[in-house]
């Protein structure tokens, strides 16, 4: 003779339920996570776009900084068709337009930004001039001065730490480009070598 | 239109020898113009962007505004061109290679 069936627990049924919507939530709020992420670090092709993808050791870290980063998709970096032999040159800088007001305007504008004090923003170029960067807007965002611990000074340091590798021969020009126009924070810290000390961000 | 006045400094009395469409290094269309004294300035261009022709004359300044880049020559005519960007697309080197200029 068969057992007689057994209706399940009501509350242990709900109980099951339960879980499987919560699983299903968690897949579904780790797949936007991973599609969010990748529409951060993914940079379009483009004439002379730096395109850089961040090393999967570097990835989960970056999540931490990712506020003191441009936007990749507004700011890819760009540069100039020059070589080391030009930007080795003293006063190469000096050779490059000023960005024009109208373009620095735009940079702004891309990122929200319609107001702003004297002096809490630097409008700067991803790859800086010294290491061929363009005026072009896809090298261009606004960085403020103020955060902390990584802002526009302390990003500069990283500038005068890439360039002098590249000039004193230790560094080929386009790694340094890709690296600075990847994650300037992890350049930071491969070429500098040390976190910003607070003396740094002044 | 304003004058870019860094661009003016080091070009103003150069002759223009010649204007001849050259490819951008980034890919697109661009323009190629030689000088008397052996330097040239090429220039990036938006697509379909006309060449303008010249030659012979001197260079007496350079306005730009936004994509527009006036060679303004003696003599009263110009070259115009529009660049592919408001910038990074006028380059100049000089006789030898070196880099004078770039925006």
């Amino acid at each position: 003779m068969s057992p007689p069936f057994r209706r399940a627990d009501p509350a242990a049924q709900r109980r099951s339920r339960r879980r499987l919507w919560f699983i299903v939530l968690l897949v579904v709020v780790i797949a936007a996570c991973g599609m969010c992420y990748a529409s951060r670090v993914r940079r379009p092709a483009g004439e002379n776009s730096a395109i850089v993808q961040p090393s999967a050791a570097t990835a989960p870290d970056r999540a931490t900084y990712a506020q003191f980063l441009p936007d990749s998709s507004r700011t890819p970096g760009a540069t100039l068709p020059v070589t080391t032999a030009d930007i080795c040159v003293r006063g190469y800088a000096g050779k490059v337009r000023d960005v024009p007001s109208s373009v620095k305007r735009q940079a702004y504008v891309s990122y929200g930004i319609r107001t702003h004090r004297a002096h809490q923003y630097e409008v700067d170029h991803l790859i800086s001039l010294e290491l061929g960067g363009s005026n072009s807007i896809r090298n261009l965002w606004p960085e403020s001065y103020e955060t902390t611990p990584w802002n526009a000074r302390v990003k500069d340091r990283l500038e005068n730490e890439l360039h002098r590798r590249v000039c004193a021969g230790q560094l080929p020009l386009e790694t340094a480009q890709h690296a600075i126009a990847g994650d300037w924070i992890a350049a930071y810290r491969r070429y500098v070598g040390r976190e910003p000390l607070p003396a740094d961000a002044h | 239109m304003a004058a870019n006045r860094k661009l003016t400094n080091l070009i103003r009395g150069r002759a223009v020898a010649r204007v001849e469409a050259a490819p951008d290094p980034a890919g697109g269309s661009g323009a190629r113009v030689a000088f008397d004294d052996g330097s040239v300035m090429t220039v990036a261009l938006q697509p379909a962007a006309p060449l303008p022709a010249g030659g012979g004359a001197r260079v007496r300044g350079v306005r730009q505004a936004g994509t527009s880049l006036t060679l303004d020559l003696e003599g009263g005519s110009s070259l115009a061109f529009r660049t592919r960007e408001p910038t990074s697309s006028v380059l100049l080197r000089d006789a030898r290679g070196v880099l004078e200029y770039a925006d």
